[in-house]
């Protein structure tokens, strides 16, 4: 067996959301692995808007997708938090968020993110034409997806979420990616772009931890 | 509610049943609650509420010799309510071999044993597989093994007792009821050393350790069970009772 999911298996899940107007952005493509180098040991991870849930598990039923256990199943979402949703298909599982979120640093808890934030990715989503999806997340919103993800939930930076961030580094408008690093770092906000234009992304997340001039 | 940096820094209940709590919100400020009062500060003002209380407790726990720099601040904390008993405090040298421990021993029951037996010893020898599977409440973000080998490490460099902090025991105990690892660090190097601990006396003895804490685990279980038993028996005796003298009154 091929190690990687064929892109036509991976394409035709994109295909059922399409099809069924589903509003959904991809939530990340690291190492462009989407849609031909998906190894079989990883998720696609998408966000869906709320208002569309019920109907993409409609669909995903009728499509032969089985709704399980999500792995995160024991963890608990705070703030009214829609809870992960996890799908699989033939061994591709796609894992449904409804927000951006990341692991609360006192019990690993979910926690969403700024409503601002929930907001603006669907306003500021990127209408992808050559790809199978159709929307991924904006420059400034993948950024800080990112990094969130590599600070609360990873702990640490890998190269390949590196490679993404400096990408993205000299594309963001940052005064805009300011002002929402605000709403989940705080005073903090401006040390981590510092640390992050200098490329000390090894001791970022313990810079964040042991941060104290606030 | 937007800061997902919260880290609970303590939480207890008053005497009086209100709740109180201390987080730190990286980046924002540190938040004191006590039930629906909040008062925030920065990362200094709290360093220096810190230093008044450190002051008052000295001031308070009126015993001789007895500051606060000796002590683990975590440690201090979990026994912080036991310091008003306190009557004396003692610098004395122990044979590493008397001292004991708590530990997980058969069917997972707490035990009291000797230092040779601790986790921390057999995770410094290379098999961590009990000690990784302790629960740590401070060290926030080192694992528990990263901790065993800071500790040989330190205690390699800088020699016992280092920042001034000892082990701990209680009244005539040799349990450790601090540094454990400290002591582990230093049995591996010579088990035969006398090494300086700090020995807590309170009044009546109080705050000793069970010698056998598996026995108050039984014992508990049992207390309750036989108590419901008892509970259920005296209500159905007494409702015999009652339905006997209704009939004879009939």
């Amino acid at each position: 067996m091929n190690d990687y999911f064929e892109k036509e298996e991976v394409s035709s899940c994109f295909d059922i959301l399409n099809k069924a107007n589903i509003n959904y952005i991809l939530l990340r493509n690291i190492n462009n692995e989407l849609p031909e180098k998906l190894l079989r040991t990883k998720d696609i991870d998408i966000i869906v808007h709320k208002d569309n849930l019920q109907l993409l598990h409609e669909i995903f039923l009728l499509n032969g997708w089985k709704q399980i256990r999500h792995p995160y199943y024991k963890t608990p979402f705070l703030y009214a938090m829609t809870p992960f949703r996890f799908y699989d298909k033939n061994g591709l599982h796609i894992d449904i968020s409804c927000e951006l979120s990341c692991r609360s640093l006192n019990d690993g808890e979910w926690f969403p993110l700024h409503q601002k934030i929930q907001d603006d990715i669907w306003l500021n989503k990127v209408d992808i034409k050559s790809k199978p999806w159709k929307y991924e997340l904006s420059s400034e919103d993948e950024f800080i997806h990112l990094i969130t993800r590599c600070i609360f939930d990873k702990k640490k930076f890998s190269k390949e979420y590196i490679l993404r961030i400096d990408f993205l580094f000299n594309k963001i408008d940052l005064e805009i990616t300011l002002s929402k690093l605000h709403l989940i770092f705080y005073n903090f906000s401006n040390k981590l772009i510092d640390m992050i234009s200098a490329k000390e992304y090894n001791y970022l997340p313990k810079t964040y931890i042991t941060y104290k001039d606030y | 509610m937007s800061n997902p940096a919260v880290i609970y820094l303590a939480e207890c209940k008053t005497k009086s049943g209100g709740s109180f709590r201390i987080e730190d919100n990286i980046g924002e400020a540190i938040h004191l609650h006590y039930e629906n009062f909040r008062i925030d500060l920065t990362s200094d003002q709290f360093l220096s509420l810190g230093a008044l209380i450190n002051n008052a407790i000295s001031e308070i726990i009126d015993v001789k010799d007895f500051d606060l720099k000796y002590f683990d601040p975590v440690f201090l904390a979990n026994i912080g309510e036991d310091l008003t008993d306190l009557r004396e405090m003692r610098f004395e040298n122990i044979l590493l071999n008397n001292l004991k421990i708590q530990r997980k021993g058969i069917f997972n029951l707490t035990v009291v044993s000797k230092l040779s037996k601790s986790r921390v010893i057999r995770a410094i020898k290379g098999d961590p597989k009990e000690n990784d599977s302790y629960m740590q409440s401070n060290n926030y973000s080192e694992s528990n093994q990263d901790r065993v080998d800071s500790i040989v490490s330190k205690i390699k460099s800088e020699g016992y007792p280092f920042n001034d902090q000892y082990i701990v025991l209680f009244n005539n105990q040799n349990i450790i009821r601090d540094g454990q690892h400290r002591a582990s660090a230093l049995y591996i190097e010579g088990e035969t050393k006398m090494v300086p601990v700090i020995r807590l006396i309170f009044t009546n003895n109080a705050h000793n350790m069970s010698n056998y804490p598996w026995l108050r685990v039984l014992f508990y279980w049992n207390k309750k069970r036989i108590r419901s038993i008892f509970i259920r028996f005296y209500i159905k005796i007494n409702r015999a009772i009652k339905r006997r003298k209704s009939l004879l009154d009939n």
